[in-house]
């Protein structure tokens, strides 16, 4: 049935000889393109830059098993033994060719006249054509199309690489035992995403192209036509690869089985054999997330900002200032990596996150199969499968698959490219000390983005030298901002100590606001712990602004001491002028005549019900959810209270992966969210 | 309220001879190797001179201080009982301590005979050990003084230690990961050995920082860097010893390939108990005097990647 | 979600009310007042009507005293009125002028080993009141807001 399936786009294939396949890689050259394609390589295949045709693994095959991966040399008799592509996906993919694991970010100096220079580096790149991508390497794309160029924020460099990539696909002549795409609708046969598909058959290859740029390289080549028996030969040959390879996965409803096995004991026995080494999520082909490395002259006055590969599976992954990291057991994180995989990147880009391709398995260093551990823990057991192949679904489209819940994500409804990834610089005018380790900046800014931010959104605040943290916005005046930071870490306590005229280079606002409007006709109560109170305060100016759309406004602050309230005198002055501010510390001085006792407290004798309430909560997590215990006491509705979390942002923007808490990005999702969104989320451990 | 002035970045001026930060390079028992690492850092070695006062250098420069110094780089384990002594007056004289190389930070290749039998070591190594006094173990600095920061290998990354000083003179909290020496391979696009060609490889439980030099030139990572954070060391062993990839390999060659540079560093150590493998020179019973509390305490500062700050 | 106090006692039924009314007596102190004192006898449960009370305790070697929590109106002050040894375990100072229902310790006492219906109604109010100020003591332990940078640089 396949076979009848693919006549139609084989007709009119070309016939591509051996011999000739120079002739194709001198086009490409002669079309200014450097040239990828698989060559053996200790051990291994792997795509590098070649020059000419001979140095593509001719006459090599491979086997590969869980952590086991061997190349042998097909003896001469063998009827492949000239052929260059019959040895399964090269283990490096194209990604290092689209995604480098390392790109220079930003550069941020001080200058001579002591202003400050912010460079976003631009994208370097070569136009490149790789030659031998299979199925998998194409969906592999077509995933990292839409979650680095297709989502709110657009990587510059990756749009800039793929821009000018041309790809010479190949159709898979062999599986080895860890290829799945079949369960993953991925492939073998190529169907989307290439400029030229090549079928390496006896003497050469049929060769058919896919795309306006395939065609001019094909044309240019004066090429005969293939013939139905070569034609048919290459159907042929990638239908028994698609039969060898059966159906290790079942995909259909996946999604909601992983989600519903958070709790499953056979995390815990993976965690035992994992070794967190990272290796699989930097050989997938579409794991995305990086980490910025930050390198300093030594007088700290010129840095530059380094983006490379990171994996989910490391320590400092998830890891928060203050030192603590929200995945710290290996069972976490490979909890976090495969139910990313298979199941809450459909909740963020529709797709699965899998391409089958099975280089997790192979490369794996203690031979972990992800098609067994889905089955432990997401059954139904591999053996139970009928063998019935699914129907190929094209890469590039998100994949329908039956029975399975998405959830819907309100922010990737905003326009693909929305969001800005550039830097402005604004200069400080003041710093009001607020407490031993808190002050405010107050900021001038001309960027209209930056005037227009609103309550709860965030910036992220680079100086030379440091680490470039997310702060959010503790006020927004007509010239500028103000940024209430606590010197948490090296960065933050710079930031703190800085004086008026020092310039700071702000990315942003990101991330979504406090809804406002939520509360409006009801009653408001906005409840601070500690700096919490910073991203509130825009809040609360808002809210006075309109103080006709709500029916009361109370605000209940928590504070350890007394010397670490944040803005008291305007506190104090709003006390003073009527509003309903309750206030506790949790420990005291006998000077201190105020409230003592945790936040919660405050809630204990409420009699009235909370039903008409709109709760805004922003403090350390745990005092957020012992707050929102309180208030489902009370009655205020789930979706009417509005939390904000603190998670690792890097990327601010939900490319880099850090702050993921579920199917969340918490930098571009959130940070705030409400308690009815985040469900069970906000109180499971290592999420 | 005063909050203290701005020291760095922004406001600070190029140093000059007067105020640059006095650095002391020490060793105790070493093969100097980690020094010769810095002094290999020939293109920067100069603007690092301009920017600190070496003040003592063993292997550079014949100047020596009793301190007090800014930073103190120690080379080195503690072996003797002398250099017991030695550390604890450099500690008191010292601001940031700063550890280099497996010996330092692990015990080193002279840690092996922590689990073995001193005085066979004693009588293997030296033609008459009476001459020579030597503890029963030797430890990392940490066991017996407060370390700042630690870097690793066997020699260190010289790379890692401009990194060090740059992020002393800046404020910054220094770049040192703490991850598996994978990343670095897969991020060099090198092949797995261990996949490939079933070659033994600690890479996985070692941590990162020396660019991953040994599965580069095809050969098995032996770990000089020491276990990375949360190594599952028993995992990898199992694999090993079990798995496919390696054919099966001897319990105890397994226990010896962890017996290493950093063997003495646990979890290490503890897969060479239990697998066996340890080299053992059989005579008669001795003493052990050692420090009282020989287990290898972190520093102060971790080893972590730089944390992004608190929001807000 | 407004916070209308009144005493912890109207919880209790209309009957148990009235029978402890009778060992009830109206207290008022000013702001400043020492209530209760550390280590001496518990002279009464207290039920808040009006004003603030502070519990403190004395931080041993600096000598001042440190405010653990504050007991405000609707909430009951000296479980240890019923708690044996009936001493008070913290200093509790009116911080405002206060108002308060004060039910003499030695005849509650004899009056809960009596009357189990009154005790029934009025222990768990007593339980309540102490596992309030444990919970408060677990959560100030974590310190929520204290969240320390480790690391020297």
């Amino acid at each position: 049935m396949v076979i009848e399936n693919r006549w139609p786009v084989m007709a009119g294939a070309r016939f591509l000889p051996v011999g000739r396949l120079d002739d194709l890689i001198g086009a490409l050259h002669a079309d200014g393109r450097r040239v990828v394609g698989p060559v053996v390589e200790d051990g291994g295949i792997k795509m590098a830059e070649i020059e000419r045709a001979a140095e593509l693994p001719f006459g090599w095959t491979a086997s590969a098993a869980p952590g086991l991966v061997r190349l042998s040399r097909r003896p001469a008799n063998d009827r492949a033994a000239g052929r260059a592509f019959d040895n399964g996906p090269a283990w490096s993919g194209i990604k290092p060719w689209t995604f480098p694991s390392r790109v220079d970010a930003l550069t941020v100096e001080t200058r001579e006249d002591g202003s400050l220079g912010v460079r976003v580096e631009a994208p370097a790149n070569q136009p490149t054509a790789v030659i031998g991508a299979r199925a998998c390497d194409l969906a592999a794309l077509a995933v990292h199309d839409r979650v680095l160029a297709g989502g709110p924020a657009i990587d510059p460099d990756y749009a800039a690489r793929r821009a000018d990539l041309l790809v010479v696909a190949v159709e898979c002549a062999l599986a080895t035992s860890t290829c799945f795409c079949t369960s993953m609708g991925t492939g073998p046969e190529v169907t989307t995403g290439a400029d030229v598909v090549l079928a390496e058959v006896d003497g050469g290859f049929v060769a058919r192209s896919d795309s306006p740029a395939g065609e001019r390289l094909l044309a240019g080549l004066d090429l005969a036509e293939a013939g139905p028996l070569r034609v048919g030969a290459a159907i042929e040959q990638v239908t028994k690869v698609r039969d060898a390879m059966g159906h290790a996965v079942e995909a259909e409803g996946l999604h909601d089985r992983l989600l519903a096995n958070l709790d499953s004991p056979r995390w815990e026995a993976i965690a035992e054999r994992c070794l967190a080494c990272a290796n699989c999520t930097l050989v997938c082909p579409t794991c995305f997330c990086t980490g910025t490395v930050i390198e300093s002259d030594l007088d700290g006055r010129e840095s530059s900002a380094t983006r490379q590969w990171d994996s989910c599976f490391t320590a400092g992954f998830a890891q928060v200032a203050g030192g603590g990291s929200f995945r710290p057991h290996h069972a976490d994180r490979y909890r976090q990596w495969l139910t990313h995989k298979f199941a809450t990147w459909w909740d963020q880009f529709g797709s699965s996150g899998c391409v089958g391709c099975g280089r997790c398995i192979a490369w794996c260093p203690v031979g972990i199969d992800v098609r067994e551990e889905l089955a432990a823990i997401a059954g139904p057991a591999i053996t139970d499968l009928p063998a019935a192949a699914p129907a190929t679904t094209p890469a590039a489209a998100p994949i329908a698959v039956k029975g399975t819940r998405i959830l819907a994500m309100a922010p990737t409804a905003l326009q693909p490219g929305s969001i800005r990834t550039d830097y402005v610089t604004a200069t400080v005018t003041e710093v009001r000390p607020e407490t031993a380790d808190t002050a405010t900046l107050r900021l001038v800014t001309g960027d209209a983005a930056l005037l227009a931010a609103r309550p709860g959104q965030f910036v992220m605040v680079a100086v030379p030298a440091f680490a470039i943290p997310p702060i959010s916005i503790s006020r927004i005046n007509p010239d500028g901002l103000e940024l209430t930071i606590r010197a948490a870490g090296p960065a933050t306590s710079f930031m703190t100590r800085l004086r008026p005229g020092a310039e700071l280079a702000l990315r942003g606002p990101l991330g979504r606001p406090w809804p406002i409007e939520d509360a409006y006709g009801r009653d408001v109560a906005i409840v601070a712990g500690g700096i919490g109170l910073a991203p509130l305060r825009g809040l609360l100016d808002q809210v006075l602004a309109e103080r006709d759309r709500f029916s009361s406004i109370r605000v209940y602050l928590g504070a350890r001491t007394p010397r670490d309230r944040l803005f008291v005198a305007e506190m104090d002055a709003l006390a003073a002028g009527g509003l309903d501010i309750r206030a506790t510390v949790d420990r005291a001085g006998p000077e201190w005549l105020g409230r003592v006792g945790i936040i919660t407290d405050i809630f204990r004798n409420a009699k009235a019900t909370g039903q008409n309430v709109t709760a805004f909560v922003c403090g350390p997590e745990r005092m957020m959810t012992a707050v929102v215990d309180v208030l489902g006491d009370l009655d205020v509705p789930r979706e009417h209270t509005w939390l904000t979390l603190e998670r690792r942002m890097e990327c601010g923007v939900g490319l880099c992966g850090h702050c993921q808490l579920g199917s969340r990005f918490v930098c571009r999702d959130g940070p705030v969210f409400s308690v009815a969104e985040l469900g069970d989320d906000l109180r499971r451990e290592g999420l | 309220m005063q909050l203290p002035p701005v020291p760095t970045a922004q406001v600070s001026k190029r140093a000059t001879t007067l105020n640059r930060p006095r650095v002391g390079v020490v060793k105790f028992a070493s093969c100097d190797g980690c020094q010769l690492t810095i002094l290999d850092l020939e293109d920067e070695l100069l603007a690092l001179t301009e920017r600190f006062e070496f003040v003592e250098f063993a292997e550079a420069t014949s100047r020596r201080s009793s301190g007090p110094f800014d930073v103190l780089f120690v080379e080195g384990s503690i072996s003797s009982p002398e250099q017991a002594v030695e550390i604890a007056r450099l500690r008191a004289a010292t601001k940031t301590l700063v550890t280099i190389g497996a010996c330092a930070t692990a015990g080193g290749i002279q840690a092996l005979r922590t689990a073995s039998e001193h005085e066979a070591f004693r009588a293997a190594v030296y033609p008459a050990p009476a001459f020579v006094e030597s503890l029963a173990v030797a430890s990392p600095i940490s066991s017996y003084v407060t370390v700042d920061a630690e870097l690793r290998g066997c020699p260190i990354d010289a790379h890692q230690l401009v990194e060090l000083l740059t992020a002393v003179t800046t404020g910054r909290r220094p770049q040192l990961p703490d991850q598996a020496v994978c990343l670095e391979c897969k991020r060099r696009g090198l092949e797995c050995v261990v996949v490939t060609r079933g070659e033994p490889c600690l890479g996985p439980v070692t941590q990162t920082g020396c660019g991953a030099i040994c599965p580069g030139i095809g050969r098995g990572c032996y770990g000089c860097f020491g276990p990375r954070e949360g190594a599952n060391v028993d995992g990898l062993a199992s694999w090993f010893v079990d798995g496919p990839a390696l054919g099966g390999l001897k319990r105890e060659d397994v226990g010896r390939l962890f017996a290493g540079f950093t063997g003495a560093a646990q979890p290490f150590r503890a897969v060479t108990d239990r697998l066996g493998g340890r080299p053992q020179i059989p005579l008669r019973p001795a003493t052990a005097h050692g420090p009282e509390h020989s287990e290898h305490t972190p520093p102060v500062w971790g080893t972590r990647p730089e944390d992004p700050d608190a929001r807000r | 979600m407004t916070t209308r106090i009144t005493s912890a006692l109207d919880r209790l039924s209309p009957a148990v009310h009235a029978r402890l009314a009778e060992l009830t007596r109206p207290v008022a102190y000013p702001a400043g007042a020492v209530i209760l004192r550390e280590g001496t006898d518990t002279p009464f449960l207290g039920a808040i009507l009006e004003g603030r009370v502070a519990l403190r305790l004395r931080v041993p070697e600096r000598g001042d005293r440190v405010t653990i929590v504050t007991v405000e109106p609707g909430e009951l002050l000296g479980w240890s009125a019923v708690v044996a040894p009936y001493r008070a375990t913290v200093d509790a100072v009116a911080t405002e002028p206060t108002r308060l229902l004060a039910i003499d310790a030695v005849a509650l006492r004899d009056r809960l080993a009596a009357d189990c219906e009154l005790a029934a109604e009025l222990l768990p109010l007593v339980l309540e009141s102490v596992s309030d100020r444990l919970s408060g003591s677990w959560q100030q332990l974590l310190d929520m807001f204290g969240a320390r940078v480790h690391e020297p640089w």
